[in-house]
């Protein structure tokens, strides 16, 4: 009960000091959900996991679980995609934010995706380390009730890389940017505990979702 | 204060698992190894208010990313400029060299970077922190920061100076800071949406202020309160 409290009193000292940043007072007339998907493969050869939730994949396993690795089958492709499946409150395709990716050209090699809603508010950053853009993109993202599939080509695994690694492959995670947004990862998909070595489960395409990303409108 | 609780609370995210080990020695697998640089779990406040630039909005953002695709069809700048070669991210060739020899092998917490300027409403996504080739010496040193709108990063880098860019030639431009030779990279609408940076040449190295989200004026403003000790 005294821990329970504690907890209690501490995290109301944390939104007191400011410690998130701010949702904007507002009341938001419609949702959105987006199930973020995993960034190689395709139709007919299956995405390949090779490191199951990690923050480093070293075989130690008490580290976050940050991402998840992924590779082409037979390294056929070095290709990066963002696969996003758009749900909003909609009976018709809308609008309800934009993607823009860029390489992040300090620190370790890796693509930015950024989500913002339609203001301009930054919902998120789905990143590809090991990887980069050749070119920068912007697009809108719409979503519906029957949700819409959102499949665009982001940029390439890069090698050598500046940062530690062995062969090519990308690895994606997500990080939130805005609290009145909300994220959750499928759990169903393995940890690196028991997907590390020989590593090589296949992924359809669209057949599971690594996240599931959460926000109002404006 | 603020900084010292930083620098702590960087410590901490490295000791407790940040950082990244080798795989097993000689394994060649394809697609494992490495890891995540060190990010905090929770971002934390450095000030306070929020900045709001002039293209938010739902109007503004909607133009913004319409005049952000109409770059897309502009080649990439490539050259140099007040001694700063200016590299594309399609040229690996190019690609400047962060270590003399492997590459970057592990992360450790510093405070070489100090601040005079952050926006209203900035928070550290990262503590600061360097990345140290396998002979030792610093390939970088890096902070990430974010606010509502915005993406920060700002990095001093030894060495070589060399900078990727992803910018069309009427977006990059030579000009000083401090009264060193810069580079000034626009960002893709005037409003500040897109990515800008500022450039400084420094004896040893490169100091680097990019923004996402920010007109010029404020990552200038930003770029002119850095301080690099030992740099």
């Amino acid at each position: 009960m005294r821990t329970l409290l504690t907890l209690g009193a501490g995290l109301v000292l944390a939104a007191a000091m400011g410690l998130w940043p701010d949702a904007p007072a507002e009341a938001s007339h419609y949702s959105v959900s987006i199930s973020l998907y995993h960034p190689t493969g395709n139709a007919t050869n299956d995405a390949r996991l090779t490191c199951g939730w990690h923050t480093t994949c070293d075989g130690v396993f008490t580290d976050a679980q940050l991402g998840l690795d992924w590779v082409w089958p037979s390294n056929m492709s070095y290709e990066v995609r963002l696969r996003l499946f758009v749900a909003a409150s909609f009976s018709s395709a809308t609008v309800v934010g934009s993607v823009s990716t860029a390489n992040s050209t300090s620190g370790c090699y890796k693509i930015e995706a950024t989500i913002r809603r339609t203001d301009g508010l930054r919902v998120g950053l789905v990143v590809n380390q090991h990887a980069q853009v050749s070119t920068p993109k912007a697009w809108n993202i719409s979503g519906r009730e029957q949700g819409i599939y959102n499949d665009t080509s982001i940029g390439s695994m890069v090698w050598p890389d500046n940062c530690t690694t062995w062969g090519r492959h990308t690895m994606q995670w997500y990080s939130r940017a805005w609290t009145g947004s909300s994220f959750s990862k499928n759990t169903s998909i393995p940890t690196e505990s028991q997907c590390w070595y020989d590593c090589y489960s296949p992924y359809g395409i669209w057949s599971t979702r690594e996240y599931l990303i959460q926000f109002p409108g404006p | 204060m603020v900084r010292t609780v930083l620098f702590f609370m960087g410590l901490l995210a490295v000791l407790s698992g940040c950082q990244p080990r080798s795989d097993r020695d000689g394994e060649t697998t394809q697609g494992r190894g490495s890891g995540a640089e060190p990010r905090y779990e929770t971002p934390v406040r450095l000030t306070s208010g929020e900045y709001v630039p002039p293209w938010a909005g739902e109007e503004g953002h909607a133009r913004a990313v319409a005049a952000a695709q109409a770059q897309e069809e502009k080649p990439l700048f490539a050259g140099v400029l007040n001694g700063i070669r200016v590299y594309t991210p399609t040229d690996g060739k190019a690609f400047r060299r962060y270590c003399t020899k492997g590459a970057v092998e592990s992360f450790r917490t510093t405070d070489r970077l100090t601040f005079g300027y952050l926006p209203p409403g900035t928070f550290a996504e990262t503590p600061q922190y360097e990345g140290l080739c396998p002979d030792g010496s610093v390939a970088f040193i890096v902070q990430q920061f974010g606010g509502a709108y915005f993406g920060l990063t700002i990095a001093y880098e030894p060495g070589e100076h060399a900078v990727p860019s992803m910018a069309s030639a009427d977006r990059v431009s030579a000009t000083t800071v401090g009264g060193r030779p810069a580079l000034a990279i626009q960002p893709a609408t005037p409003e500040g949406f897109g990515r800008s940076a500022v450039v400084v040449a420094f004896p040893t190295g490169l100091l680097k202020v990019e923004a996402d989200g920010l007109p010029f004026a404020q990552t200038r403003k930003i770029a002119e309160g850095v301080r690099c000790e030992r740099c």
